[in-house]
């Protein structure tokens, strides 16, 4: 496969401080996406557009009518099919110099170390905080970074954590940032609370941004960063994590 | 001294998306008197950042701006 000279990267690879060498990280890489719902669905398909060797596409869910207005990778023929096994079709039309892998079963405790030992970087696309909770301690564990991306209403959290640029600093992980929580805390999801499927876009979207900047070296990933984005005003806040 | 809070998610459903509160002078004395204003927050989960940074109780404010943010569990 001729990534570095491939016509397909070209509008990227003529980038200012991109190029062949930062196509090549991408090829090079493994990332696993857990949750191929409203975030996981964007997210997923610039991954595959922009090249990234091998994709893990890990939910167990199947596609309802519900879901359409923001998962943007199925189709009304696509209900009650299982969502990874539907988003690796479709995602392998899109781009088939890649591999995916597809996990549709739950990432639990008990499973969650063999799956992510695979993978150089984790993406959380999950809705609950139960399963954010077993990737996060699976990532810890494994020594993977975890790029975490949530929505409430029209707000958005997105951050790279559990990685460190610096060895002599302790990488944050999400229990670190929300000490109190636990696995049976309730925290409202969009089925309760509702979301525009374009907010899911702007968040899933710039967390496949961190994951590219993590690969290639360039830019300044939210690393040890909470982002909060309220699609309302626009406004954004970074907070220094540590 | 006004501190100016800004809340988000679930926080800002119980106080409101920004607001002021006079005469706390570090992150600790904020938590007693948020607690106190709205006792709901007792319950929540949420981090305490101080000028952009994440902030522990012996957080000084002083012409501070904090953010009340707590985990959003969507996607």
């Amino acid at each position: 496969m001729q990534t570095s000279n491939s016509n397909r990267y070209i509008r990227q690879l003529i980038l200012k401080g991109f190029g062949a060498a930062a196509q090549e990280k991408l090829t090079n890489s493994t990332i696993l996406v857990v949750g191929a719902g409203g975030l996981g669905c964007p997210l997923l398909q610039y991954l595959t557009a922009a090249g990234i060797g091998t994709i893990g596409i890990a939910d167990f869910d199947k596609v309802s009518l519900s879901n359409l207005h923001r998962q943007i990778l199925y189709t009304a023929n696509d209900i009650g099919a299982n969502k990874a096994e539907k988003a690796t079709a479709y995602l392998l039309n899109q781009n088939p110099e890649i591999k995916i892998n597809t996990y549709s079963e739950k990432i639990t405790a008990e499973n969650a170390n063999d799956i992510i030992m695979n993978y150089d970087i984790v993406i959380d696309a999950t809705d609950t905080i139960e399963s954010r909770l077993v990737i996060n301690d699976a990532c810890v564990h494994l020594n993977k970074p975890f790029i975490l991306g949530a929505i409430h209403e029209y707000q958005g959290q997105v951050a790279v954590l559990n990685y460190s640029h610096n060895v002599k600093v302790k990488p944050i992980n999400y229990r670190d940032v929300f000490p109190d929580l636990t696995a049976q805390a309730k925290l409202p999801n969009c089925e309760e609370t509702g979301v525009l499927g374009v907010l899911c876009g702007i968040i899933g979207t710039m967390q496949a941004n961190e994951a590219i900047k993590l690969i290639t070296g360039i830019g300044k990933p939210l690393i040890n960063q909470l982002l909060t984005y309220d699609s309302l005003t626009n406004e954004i806040l970074i907070v220094d994590l540590l | 001294m006004q501190t100016t809070i800004l809340s988000f998610g679930s926080i800002a459903e119980i106080t409101g998306k920004s607001f002021n509160i006079s005469d706390v002078s570090d992150v600790k004395s904020l938590k007693i008197k948020l607690f106190e204003i709205y006792p709901a927050l007792k319950n929540k989960s949420f981090l305490i950042s101080v000028d952009k940074k994440i902030a522990i109780n012996e957080t000084i404010l002083h012409h501070s701006t904090v953010a009340l943010l707590p985990p959003f569990s969507g996607g």
